[in-house]
This record gives structure tokens, C-alpha cells and sequence, in this order.
């Protein structure tokens, strides 16, 4: 899925081609960003007519793929966060990534640094405007055909709700679903489950094990994270190679410490979650279950 | 569930590498921790670019400071459970004359737009807010028009500043008010705010600006005010300043001008108030042949008298909304007209007062006890606060009439908890903390030396 991209990319950077450089000078910079950009994309999907509607849980998936969207058209601080984003990314197109797509876009210098928006490994320049343009060249090239697919996994199990909008509805007062406070990604416990799992899966992996012992346990978590999706010698393996497991014992990582324990997730952690994603697909259920943040309301606050 | 926020390996920026106990014993830590916080997205927001579609300060401040957006808190309380009323609202809610009445800012214009369901031009907080109110007319009915009121008291501690803050952010997020913070040189109770802050002098005055360490043993510290606020603006006159300098949608912390140019004015100009004077250092100094003394030089509060009436009298149609720190000592009880005419100058604004609604002007005061502020004032003001630490009274009042509480609830309340009440009815309510990162450990000092200079010189 990225040819385009990489042809993009090795382009010499000391000199882009015209053509690039004349998208680049066309692009006001100062029209994008800012922290509310957020909040301006989520309210112009309420004002499209996604909120309240009769299929909430597409409404959510739009949502939650938004905040992705800029989280990529942004850039990310560390390699760190761009595979915490990842796994977040797994979640919300169903899987419907390639599995080799994570390991590319985390390993291959030039992209890393479009995305970190700063020289990264091999590379040693990368000017802020290309940055931009490569991960716009991402989001187009990549992200949004994978949203579009999570969608066309998702929406033939996304329940209709139309009682609020029922004149003859028994109950008169009958809530509609706001999309945007649903805990779970699709409004599907499972997802939530599976979302919770990777998450600590890859924070535990990238933070580092105290003993040996740990580091096994750690691969149990993995099995279930994953769906067991993730091939049996894989999820041993980092116990089995001696030089793997002594990078990843120990939770004051050096700088090469991380770069190995990173390059390991996404080369093996991210696919398999990738494909626990889409073998859970079409098979979760959809329930309504708000966020748990009310509790703070109880004496009045006002803030 | 996107990954918004970094994880804490990250998160750690400079100014967290350190502690606070650090932060405090060390005068550049703590100068770069009172200049250099910054508001973060100030400079996109409506007040700068003059965008409509920008969000405003207000909704800046609101998220910098981790509120939930006021339509959300509305929504929330509305759907709370109340053991004792049955449809499940927060009494914030089912008393609107409790506390949402002081807080929503609504003048004839609104009301029609309401009515008629013209929200256009309106920033999206106050937009969502009129939204919710076109789904309960039966509040709309009880937001009075214009300008509002209350005095909050509680002892040291209790948390008035902080609770000053949020209702300050608040009123900036969904009135178009331009906020006031009385200015002391003694106190600055703002200071979280100061990042947002239009810092209002006297035009053509040194100001020397220093902190007052937590730590005895530290010297106090010189601020740079220019690198510590938003903005530092001048005013040459109380009119000038009420016209020109103030805007909606700002916050602004005024410090009085002990020159009082236009004070004497506002009062001359005033309907149906005795002109009363001001006299300051450089009158002193100038009158050689007259018998003024050091003594007579009028203390700068009053010059808050001569502000007011003329926000009053002859303000521009915006709305203003005062916060008075410390109103106790600005307008004391059993004030006696041999110090400074202290009685007329209270009364004078008592009289104007009424006005000061339609106007709207509307004045916040904070302070230990309402005992201590001028019974005259305490009788106009129509709401009230009692914060967690104080009793709030059960019977007769002064000025309230008799409370609506039949018993005392604000003995039970904790740190950040109040009853916002007025005499028919009362809503509890609570605030969370300022970010510590907003946090000015120690006392700022702001004066304007030239004042000892010259009358030094006397």
C-alpha cells in the first residue's frame, strides 16, 4: 500500500522535485493544527448528522478513527507513541491493515522520521513541510482506504436503534445513544477487551521485565492478546534467544535496549494483533455501555 | 481510545524534572516557574485572530484548566440522582435561582433570540448553552436580565480563590463578559490565571513587581510582569480604561491608578451622587501653600468607587463582571466618614448599584465574613455563597431576608464544596483544584514606587 509513499521518499530531500515543492508552498501551514482542531472535526461530524443517529456504532468507529486521523496528520513525539497509536490503529480499522504494513511504517527510517517529524536512524534531514506531506501522503495513501474497510466489516453487525425516534414509542422518553460517550471501540465489549489487552501487552513488552519469570507470563498475556494469532516459536522467542531477552530485561532501558524491544513490536507484536483484530471481526456483539465518568457529578461539581 | 495523551515517559518536559520543594528553593526555578507557563492555543483563539470561528478564551481556559465543557456539566447534572427530589436533577438545576441565575449572563436581546431560535454569531459554549435552555423554558423564566451578584465567605482555606477561578472561567466560557479581578498590592490570588491575564496599569508609572518566596531565608525575587502575563496594557483614565482596554471575553486583572485621573470626574458626572474628591501624592506635592498632608493622600481602593460608578453611569454597553478579593476590606463595615469620606463613597456606589443590573455590571466579592462587609452593600447583593468551614445561616439575614435553609449544611462540607443560595431557594456545588503547574508558591507584591518617591519628597 505505500509504492506511492516510497517513491515520495526517496526523492533527495536536499532538493524535492518541483512538483512537491509547489504542493508544499500551496498548503497554507498555519490552516491546520492547533488544540481544538479536535474538537472542530468531532463537531463537524455532529453537525454532518452522524450524532445521535440510528446506527450509533459506526458513529463511534467515525469518531474514534477522526482522533487517529489527527494523531497522524500531527505527527507523534517518539517511536514510542507512534506504536501505542498502532495498536490503537489495529483496533479501529478491524485489522484490515496488512500485517506488514505496521512493521513498515515503525522500521523504515525515512517514514519514522516523516512521522516523528525529525531525523530517524539512516536519515538525517527531514524538513518539517516534507514531514507534513508524507504523512498526508499516509493518510491518503493508507489510513483512509483502511478505515473504509473497517467500515465495510463493521456495518453489516451494527445494530439499528430507532426507538427514540418512535412517536409511539410505550416509554415516552427514550434517550438517544450519543455515540461519542460509548466506552467501547464499535460499542463491542470484545474490542474493548482485546484493545485493553494489547495495550498492556505492548506497554509491559516496551517497558521492560524484571525477571526471566516475568518475561514468560508476559508471553501467556500475549497469546490471549492476540487471539492467538501470534505463532507459537514467535511469542517464545524472545525467551529463547539469550541476546533478545537480556534487551528486554530490565526497566531502565538504554537507548539500544528500546530501539530493540520497539523494533520487536512491531515486527512481530503489531501483525499478530493485526490479525486478532480481524479474526474478531464480524463476531462481536454490540451493547450500549456509557463511559464511567459520572461519579465526580455527585456533589455538583461545576468543573 | 486514541492515544492522546503521551504516556509518562514522555509527558515529563522540562519544568517536571522538578519537584516543587525544589522548585522553591531555588530563585530561577521559581521566576521560570512564575514567567514562563504559557497558555497553551492563546494565539488562535476568536479575542486574538478575530475569527468568529476560532474558540474564544473562555473555551481555552476551560480545557487548559481540564473542565468539562459547561454543557456537558449541565447534562450530568441533569441526570443526577437526588435522594430526596424524584425527577433526578441536581439542585443546580431544579433551583435555577440558586446558582445558575448568577451565572448565566442574559440580556432582552437574548431573551429574543432564545425565542425566536437565533443563536447566529454566538461562540459554540454559549451557542450549546441557549441550546439547552430552548429545552427548559421553565429556566429561561427565571435568569433574570443583566447584570449579577453575590458575596462568597469562608474562613482561610477554604478554597475561595480557587472557587473564584472557576466561576471566572466559567463566566468567560459561556458570557460574553469582559472579567475584572481587583487588583491589591499585596494580594494576587489570580496568578493561576496568569498566562490568560490583560494586566491593566496606570499608564506612565514604573511598576515594581516582586515575589515573596515560601522560604524565609530566600530574598524575594524581581518578575518580569511583561514575560509573567498575556499582555500588559496602560490606561490613562478610568474612562479610557472602560472603554478602550476592556473586552469582552477577557480576563483582566486592574490595578488602581493612584494618580485617580477621572475619578473626580466619574463622580461629578454622576446622576444623583455628591462629588466626592480624590487627592493624590502629586496633589500633595503640588499643594505647597495648602494644608495637605502625607495623610490626606486618599488610599488607592477608593479608586474602585470612582470605577464602578462610572462603569455605571457613563461605561460602554459591554458586559463587565467584577471579582473583588478580600471585599471586606475594600468596603468594611462601620466605615466612618473621617477616614478618607469612606461612608459617602459606599454609599454613593450603594445608591448607583441599582443600576449597575441593566448596565451589565456585575460584582463578585470574596471574603472571611459577611459581617465584615458594609451592611449597606450586603443588603443590594442578591446571592450568596457559604463555603465548607463556614455555618451558613438558617434564619434571619442581613440583607438576604431569611434563609431558605432550615438547617446547617455547610458544617458537613469539605475542602471545595459551597451553597450557593439567595433567599428563596439553595444549590450545593463544588470545584476540583487548580493544576499544580499553574501554581505560584509564595505572595506577589506589585507597587508603583514613584508614590513613596514623591511624597518622600513632601
Amino acid at each position: 500500500m505505500t509504492e506511492a509513499l516510497h517513491g515520495d521518499l526517496d526523492l533527495d530531500v536536499e532538493g524535492p522535485a518541483d512538483v512537491t515543492e509547489r504542493i508544499l508552498a500551496a498548503v497554507d501551514q498555519d490552516r491546520w493544527g492547533g488544540d481544538d482542531v479536535r474538537d472542530r472535526l468531532h463537531a463537524r461530524l455532529e453537525e454532518a448528522g452522524i450524532d445521535h443517529p440510528t446506527r450509533p456504532a459506526m458513529s463511534k468507529l467515525t469518531h474514534d478513527q477522526m482522533d487517529l486521523l489527527v494523531d497522524l496528520l500531527e505527527g507523534f513525539e517518539t517511536r514510542h507513541d507512534l506504536l501505542q497509536w498502532q495498536q490503537d490503529l489495529v483496533i479501529q480499522t478491524v485489522g484490515q491493515l496488512e500485517d506488514s504494513w505496521y512493521s513498515r511504517t515503525a522500521a523504515n527510517a525515512p517514514t519514522v522520521s516523516a512521522l516523528l517529524g525529525e531525523p530517524w536512524g539512516t536519515t538525517k534531514e527531514m524538513p518539517p513541510a516534507l514531514a507534513r506531506e508524507v504523512r498526508r501522503g499516509i493518510a491518503a495513501q493508507d489510513l483512509l482506504p483502511a478505515f473504509h474497510a473497517g467500515h465495510e466489516v463493521a456495518r453489516w453487525a451494527a445494530v439499528e436503534r430507532v426507538d427514540h425516534l418512535d412517536d409511539d414509542a410505550d416509554d415516552d422518553e427514550i434517550e438517544p445513544i450519543d455515540p461519542q460517550a460509548q466506552q467501547y471501540p464499535l460499542m463491542r465489549p470484545a474490542f474493548g477487551e482485546l484493545h485493553g489487552q494489547q495495550e498492556a501487552a505492548l506497554s509491559d513488552l516496551l517497558e521492560g521485565f524484571e525477571a526471566p519469570e516475568d518475561l514468560l507470563a508476559w508471553a501467556h498475556r500475549v497469546t490471549s492478546a492476540s487471539y492467538a494469532q501470534i505463532e507459537r516459536e514467535t511469542v517464545t522467542a524472545p525467551y529463547f534467544e539469550t541476546p533478545l531477552r537480556e534487551r528486554l530485561l530490565g526497566t531502565a532501558p538504554t537507548g539500544e535496549d528500546r530501539f530493540i524491544r520497539e523494533s520487536w513490536a512491531c515486527e512481530y507484536l503489531l501483525p499478530a494483533f493485526n490479525r486478532a483484530a480481524d479474526a474478531l471481526g464480524k463476531r462481536a456483539q454490540e451493547v450500549t455501555a456509557a463511559r464511567g465518568f459520572r461519579a465526580e457529578t455527585g456533589d455538583g461539581s461545576i468543573t | 481510545m486514541s492515544s492522546k495523551t503521551p504516556p509518562a515517559d514522555v509527558a515529563g518536559t522540562d519544568d517536571e524534572e522538578y519537584s516543587m520543594l525544589e522548585v522553591v528553593q531555588d530563585p530561577d526555578l521559581l521566576r521560570e516557574r512564575v514567567e514562563e507557563v504559557d497558555a497553551p492555543g492563546i494565539e488562535r483563539t476568536r479575542q486574538l485572530t478575530g475569527d468568529e470561528r476560532a474558540h474564544t478564551i473562555g473555551e481555552n481556559l476551560r480545557r487548559a484548566f481540564g473542565f468539562r465543557t459547561w454543557s456537558n456539566v449541565l447534562e450530568d447534572l441533569e441526570r443526577m440522582n437526588h435522594p430526596a427530589i424524584e425527577d433526578g436533577t441536581h439542585p443546580i438545576v431544579h433551583h435555577p435561582r440558586a446558582f445558575l441565575d448568577h451565572l448565566i449572563h442574559i440580556d432582552d436581546l437574548d431573551k429574543l433570540r432564545l425565542e425566536h431560535d437565533d443563536l447566529s454569531g454566538l461562540s459554540k459554549p454559549r451557542r450549546e448553552l441557549f441550546r439547552w435552555l430552548q429545552e427548559h423554558p421553565e429556566i429561561v423564566q427565571e435568569l433574570r436580565i443583566g447584570g449579577t451578584d453575590w458575596g462568597a465567605f469562608g474562613p482561610k482555606g477554604s478554597g475561595k480563590s480557587t472557587m473564584a477561578i472557576s466561576l471566572m472561567i466559567r463566566h468567560l466560557e459561556i458570557n460574553p463578559d469582559a472579567v475584572v479581578w481587583r487588583g491589591s498590592p499585596a494580594r494576587a490570588e489570580w496568578l493561576p490565571l496568569r498566562a490568560w491575564t490583560r494586566l491593566c496599569l496606570p499608564a506612565g508609572l514604573d511598576v515594581d513587581a516582586v515575589l515573596d518566596p515560601p522560604s524565609d531565608t530566600m530574598d524575594p525575587i524581581e518578575i518580569d510582569l511583561e514575560e509573567m502575563v498575556h499582555e500588559v496594557v496602560r490606561y490613562d483614565s478610568i474612562r479610557e480604561l472602560n472603554h478602550e482596554v476592556l473586552q469582552e471575553g477577557m480576563f483582566h486583572v486592574v490595578y488602581p491608578d493612584p494618580k485617580f485621573r477621572g475619578a473626580t470626574r466619574a463622580f461629578r458626572e454622576a446622576d444623583e451622587i455628591q462629588e466626592i474628591e480624590h487627592i493624590s501624592a502629586w496633589d500633595v506635592k503640588r499643594s505647597d501653600e495648602d494644608d495637605l498632608t502625607p495623610q490626606d493622600v486618599t488610599p488607592q481602593e477608593m479608586w474602585w468607587f470612582a470605577w464602578a460608578i462610572d462603569k455605571i453611569d457613563h461605561g460602554p454597553p459591554i458586559w463587565v463582571s467584577l471579582l473583588a478579593d478580600e471585599i471586606g476590606n475594600w468596603m468594611p463595615e462601620h466605615a466612618s466618614n473621617d477616614y478618607h469620606r469612606l461612608y459617602d463613597r459606599i454609599s454613593a456606589f450603594r445608591d448607583k448599584y441599582v443600576d449597575a443590573r441593566r448596565n451589565k455590571f456585575s460584582v463578585f466579592g470574596i471574603g472571611h465574613d459577611p459581617e465584615d462587609l458594609a451592611s449597606l452593600v450586603r443588603k443590594k447583593q442578591r446571592w450568596r455563597i457559604t463555603l465548607a468551614g463556614a455555618d451558613n445561616p438558617t434564619g434571619d439575614t442581613t440583607g438576604m431576608g431569611e434563609a431558605p435553609m432550615n438547617r446547617n449544611y455547610t458544617n458537613r462540607m469539605q475542602l471545595g464544596q459551597a451553597l450557593s443560595w439567595n433567599s428563596q431557594h439553595f444549590a450545593d456545588f463544588s470545584w476540583s483544584d487548580v493544576p499544580s503547574k499553574f501554581k505560584v508558591p509564595g505572595q506577589l507584591h506589585l507597587r508603583f514606587p514613584e508614590v513613596q518617591e514623591v511624597l518622600g519628597g513632601c
